[in-house]
């Protein structure tokens, strides 16, 4: 199990230099965080248990620990490099582009859609922000609406950029 | 040449949802892979207007320009792509019952050397079930 958590250490090392490295903002999402870190975990209990291999009950507490920040980060989305006052307008610009009306106060933003309101907490993180879904409606327009939110910054996931638009 | 047409009904004003389509910077909130649109020159509405757009499939971003072939008010929408495999997209709204009828009909030239035969293939079955997406996301949008 030590080279399980090595292994996670690394890729979590791996991420977080990534994102320091750059310039441009990059959004960290919770749920993904939380979704890989289980899958993580379930591979690495599967490995464990095929191979007959035994389980220290710290490492059991160890991962329990992980799983219950995984689910506490689940609801959180940091942008980095971002001020919250700048992730507020681009909030406002989605839902404008969704046809959701959209009502922002200090720290707090309300963004409603058909049969409910997405409900957001927006605080300052450092030179960062962070995003917390408070409420969500179960409407489409409200996957729609963390889908365009996520596309206006980088991905913690390097991508190759092919092709490049014509100058002018 | 490749072909992909998807249709919706949409509860709204044929005027309203054709504005909607043609701001084209509209078009990261229904298209799931395309990523952004910068640079438009000018309003979308009139031919030949230009911007540029990213897509971003498989963990890579593909950039390339695209320009408005035409605008019929509460009609008809249609670009084309200028850069790249060569495309173009035709939005269209029409009466049905209560609503609107919006088809998006995408047509495409599969080119040709092998590699680019097979990353085709890819792209129209992503653009099958990613054209049946965007038109449920329109109305997801703009039903009234």
């Amino acid at each position: 199990m030590l080279v399980w958590a090595g292994v996670y250490l690394t890729i979590v090392t791996a991420a977080v230099a990534i994102v320091l490295a750059r310039r441009e903002p990059t959004i960290v999402r919770g749920d993904w965080v939380f979704f890989l870190t289980s899958l993580f975990v379930l591979l690495a209990a599967t490995v464990t248990v095929v191979r007959g291999d035994r389980v220290s009950l710290g490492v059991l507490v160890a991962t329990v620990l992980l799983l219950l920040v995984g689910w506490y980060a689940q609801s959180r989305w940091w942008v980095i490099g971002v001020r919250p006052d700048a992730v507020t307008t681009t909030i406002e610009e989605c839902a404008g582009r969704l046809c959701a009306p959209a009502a922002s106060a200090s720290g707090a933003c309300t963004v409603t859609v058909p049969g409910g309101a997405i409900r957001l907490r927006i605080a300052p993180a450092g030179r960062s922000t962070v995003i917390v879904f408070v409420a969500s409606a179960k409407h489409r327009k409200t996957q729609l609406f963390r889908r365009l939110l996520a596309k206006q910054y980088r991905s913690v996931m390097p991508t190759i950029r092919i092709g490049a638009p014509r100058a002018g | 040449m490749s072909r992909v047409a998807k249709s919706a009904v949409i509860n709204g004003n044929a005027d309203q949802i054709m504005n909607y389509i043609a701001d084209v910077k509209n078009h990261p909130a229904f298209i799931g892979p395309l990523k952004s649109i910068a640079n438009v020159k000018g309003d979308p509405r009139t031919p030949g207007t230009s911007w540029d757009w990213t897509f971003v499939m498989a963990g890579a971003e593909f950039s390339g320009r695209a320009e408005t072939v035409g605008y019929e008010a509460g009609k008809k929408f249609s670009y084309r792509t200028t850069t790249g495999v060569e495309s173009t997209f035709t939005y269209t709204a029409e009466p049905q019952g209560g609503g609107v009828k919006v088809t998006v009909d995408v047509t495409y030239d599969v080119p040709g050397t092998l590699l680019s035969r097979m990353q085709a293939s890819v792209v129209e079955k992503l653009n099958d079930a990613e054209g049946v997406r965007a038109v449920e996301n329109l109305k997801a949008i703009l039903d009234q």
